[in-house]
């Protein structure tokens, strides 16, 4: 015998884990080599003696804990989990996280955003365009760029985020229903839409899931005293808020959404859909002038803007604005529809995200993974019909 | 909805991890609950032997499940993929726990004692060997480098080769070598412990 097997070798065909063609050569080798067969031999007894003190760790294994109890224990916490991907994941799936943030800024500014109010883009237009699905019930879309600028001037606001002229939207009644659905059928049923699937893939999909979320209502209240001062501020001086947006709070009704997730090889497709969410505002507020407001704060000169606002019919229109040049965002074509594409990269996986709509019937498609291109999510995309 | 619109998927079985993770991803407690049950033991016992102490165990065996809740991992195969999952996150909570649980601890002696008075003793003497030994290995392991604790931990649940390399990210075909590395000093440490303390039974057999 000219060679022998290293420690590692032979503590691996000990534990019986090489490949069998190999253990056949190894076992005929130890046949014939006695400082191999020593060196395994003292090798099997180290590991008898650690494994030995190591078993002793075992004592109450004997008895295990019951599945149940360790379960019961647990589920308080998986019920004030929010039912949402976590940002962690993913990058951008937070930016149309339903559930607010904690903290009120984006929160905040979205929802007076959605109300053509924008007062900041921060933190990041993404954040602010996401809530938009919530409060309205939007027929079409106007995507407007934000120079850099007007967004360098927005996120300068001098709003203390504790104290924004909102309250944090509070539910009313119960928190929404989650249900699983065993087919797409099955979820638009659930849901009371006509939900769609994406038929391009950049492979064929190995798993699927459906997830029904019923509906729910929130409402929040203006503080108009702030809000002004905030337009002031950013110098939109020729729209007067009414009291009466303060006066009462507004409800948003949030319908069913479906949630479909398409597992493949290095991707995962998340199609978000439903009908846009409704916002009853408090009488005697005129959502035209909130809405040239709207646009004088994405920097519109006050003429252009109210030209726009007259052309705009405010109660199904939504305005998503986005800071110009930036090439995380861009607006982009989802089949005969305009959309918007958000893109990020983390751990070197691509993370796109798309909002698109069609007449009431929102959609939110996201792209995740190491082997996904910007033309996989916008194929995918529109195929959606 | 179109028919025609459906997408054709060769969907895994509805009851595989993946299936079960796609829908816990989309916050389905229903298939949480089964991702739970079918490896709730594994995690606790892994994380059993490294703190020999069913309370930090049964915690850290809670945050990991609520980890996999909260933050669900993109696994591309079934079975060994996840359990590899959990247990690396197991491991790591647990190896952090019995560092701080060492750190407080810091006289071996009073250790003993607590141990002693706590252990339900059926035979006094018996248990008491045992009480102290849960007790020396814990410390040596905590001595121990923490890749090498966790892979005799894996070993000892008798994790295979390829599972274990997932876990540690280490390559498969070291594992072996770092197996035999990882005793011997488990070993070494624990003669140094041993002669340090003298504990009053003699020698002490596995």
């Amino acid at each position: 015998m000219t060679h022998h097997y290293d420690d590692g070798i032979l503590r691996s065909y000990q534990d019986e884990q090489v490949p069998l063609n190999q253990r056949a050569e190894i076992a005929a080798h130890l046949e014939d080599c006695d400082v191999c067969q020593t060196r395994l031999d003292e090798l099997s007894a180290l590991t008898q003696v650690v494994s030995g003190y190591l078993s002793h760790q075992q004592g109450a294994l004997n008895t295990q804990p019951s599945v149940e109890a360790a379960f019961a224990r647990l589920q308080p916490q998986l019920v004030a989990t929010p039912a949402f991907p976590s940002k962690r994941r993913s990058t951008l799936s937070g930016v149309f996280a339903r559930r607010r943030r904690a903290t009120g800024f984006g929160v905040a500014a979205a929802v007076l955003l959605t109300l053509g109010l924008v007062v900041g883009l921060v933190p990041g237009a993404g954040a602010a365009a996401a809530q938009l699905l919530q409060i309205f019930r939007a027929q079409s879309v106007i995507y407007i760029s934000v120079s850099p600028t007007r967004v360098q001037q927005l996120q300068q606001l001098p709003v203390d985020p504790n104290t924004l002229f909102l309250s944090k939207p509070s539910r009313i009644g119960p928190a929404p229903t989650q249900q699983a659905a065993d087919s797409l059928t099955q979820a638009s049923a659930l849901a009371g839409i006509g939900a769609e699937a994406p038929t391009s893939f950049p492979s064929t999909p190995e798993t699927t899931a459906y997830m029904v979320e019923g509906q729910s209502a929130y409402q929040l209240q203006v503080n108009v005293k702030t809000l002004r001062e905030a337009l002031a501020t950013l110098g939109v001086t020729d729209v007067t808020i009414p009291d009466a947006l303060g006066a009462q709070p507004i409800t948003i009704q949030l319908p069913p959404v479906v949630r479909a997730q398409y597992e493949g090889k290095n991707y995962t497709i998340t199609l978000v859909q439903g009908m846009s969410p409704t916002v009853t505002l408090p009488d005697g507020v005129n959502l035209s002038d909130l809405g040239r407001a709207a646009l004088e704060v994405y920097g519109m000169p006050p003429d252009e803007a109210s030209a726009l606002s007259r052309q705009i019919d405010w109660r199904s229109t939504l305005v998503f604005p986005f800071p110009a040049g930036m090439s995380t965002i861009q607006q982009v074509a989802v089949g005969d529809a305009q959309g918007i594409l958000f893109r990020a990269t983390k751990n070197g996986a691509r993370d796109y995200l798309i909002y698109w709509q069609h007449g009431s019937h929102f959609y939110i498609l996201e792209a995740m993974g190491s082997g996904l291109g910007v033309a996989d999510a916008l194929s995918a995309a529109s195929s959606v019909r | 909805m179109r028919e025609d619109q459906q997408v054709q998927t060769t969907s895994s079985p509805s009851d595989s991890d993946r299936h079960l993770l796609a829908r816990t991803r989309l916050r389905d407690a229903a298939a949480f609950e089964r991702l739970f049950r079918r490896y709730y033991h594994s995690v606790y016992r892994v994380v059993y032997r490294m703190l020999g102490d069913d309370d930090t165990a049964s915690d850290v065996a809670q945050e990991t499940f609520l980890t996999l809740y909260t933050h669900p991992p993109q696994l591309h195969t079934d079975g060994e993929e996840i359990r590899a999952w959990l247990y690396r996150v197991a491991l790591n909570r647990g190896y952090n726990a019995l560092r701080s649980k060492r750190r407080a601890q810091a006289r071996l002696p009073a250790v003993y004692e607590s141990v002693y008075a706590a252990e339900e003793a059926v035979d006094p003497e018996l248990e008491a060997l045992r009480a102290e030994n849960r007790v020396q290995v814990r410390a040596v392991l905590a001595t121990l480098p923490e890749r090498q604790a966790k892979l005799l931990l894996l070993r000892q649940e008798d994790v295979k080769y390829t599972e274990i390399a997932e876990i540690l990210e280490i390559a498969p075909g070291s594992v072996g070598t770092l197996l035999v590395r990882a005793e011997r000093a488990f070993q070494l440490a624990w003669n140094q412990l041993e002669s340090k303390t003298s504990p009053p039974k003699g020698e002490l057999q596995p």
